[in-house]
């Protein structure tokens, strides 16, 4: 399955074919555009990929956790291109026979896709700038520091 | 002498630098030394390019590792994905 996709996302056709009789849990997180960030309005997002390398990274971050945690399937999608308001950017499904495994799983896969994947976010604004996204943003207040940088940064 | 090195840029970085470029540098040297060969060219991109990972191959490589072949290098702003 590929995990870039450069058309929108249908993820209640992908939750329909997830269901296995395994599996009393299924998880599925969307990740969608809001209308605002930071104060701004935001009219859409483009996203944009390095694609073979974000193909690659997301099957071994998916390999990764199937190595953690007791699933029966795993899968993640990221769109490119052009996304509106309330669109999909990316999903994410977990099935496993219980809940935890599925829940638990699930965060790992999108904090890892978000903070390593070599995909970005342009945010196109409603006064007609835009800006390029960051979500390594360690200096925010806001910042979730659950996550955990798995890549080197400059020295 | 110097050899041609093949750069690709995402993002962020486009606002610096053309999508795609080529820099002249005289080989064997450290990929902090193209980083900071870059920063010279546009010292506005310097915060960005102190972020930004890089990748030969399809991998990850550190940026003290020595570059010895002209394969092409991409440049990797911090991801922003979701």
């Amino acid at each position: 399955m590929k995990h870039i996709q450069h058309t929108p996302i249908h993820y209640a056709n992908l939750f329909d074919d997830f269901r296995d009789p395994n599996s009393g849990a299924v998880v599925l997180f969307s990740g969608e555009v809001r209308d605002n960030n930071k104060g701004k309005a935001v009219t859409h997002l483009e996203y944009e990929a390095y694609e073979p390398m974000a193909e690659k990274m997301i099957e071994e971050i998916l390999a990764d956790t199937h190595k953690r945690w007791d699933l029966n399937k795993a899968i993640c999608v990221h769109r490119v291109g052009h996304v509106d308001i309330s669109g999909c950017a990316v999903v994410v499904i977990t099935a496993s026979a219980h809940r935890a495994a599925a829940y638990e799983a699930n965060r790992y896969i999108i904090d890892r896709v978000k903070y390593e994947v070599p995909i970005w976010k342009h945010e196109f604004y409603t006064d007609g700038s835009s800006e390029w996204g960051q979500n390594c943003d360690c200096s925010s207040p806001s910042h979730p520091h659950h996550h955990k940088h798995e890549y080197q940064h400059a020295e | 002498m110097e050899t041609q090195i093949q750069i690709t840029c995402f993002a962020g970085l486009r606002k610096f630098f053309a999508p795609q470029m080529e820099v002249q540098l005289k080989l064997p040297a450290s990929y902090q030394s193209l980083i900071q060969k870059l920063k010279k060219l546009n010292p506005e991109a310097s915060e960005i390019l102190d972020n930004c990972r890089i990748a030969v191959n399809e991998k990850f490589v550190p940026h003290n590792e020595v570059k010895t072949g002209d394969e092409p290098v991409y440049l990797i702003p911090p991801s922003s994905g979701g």
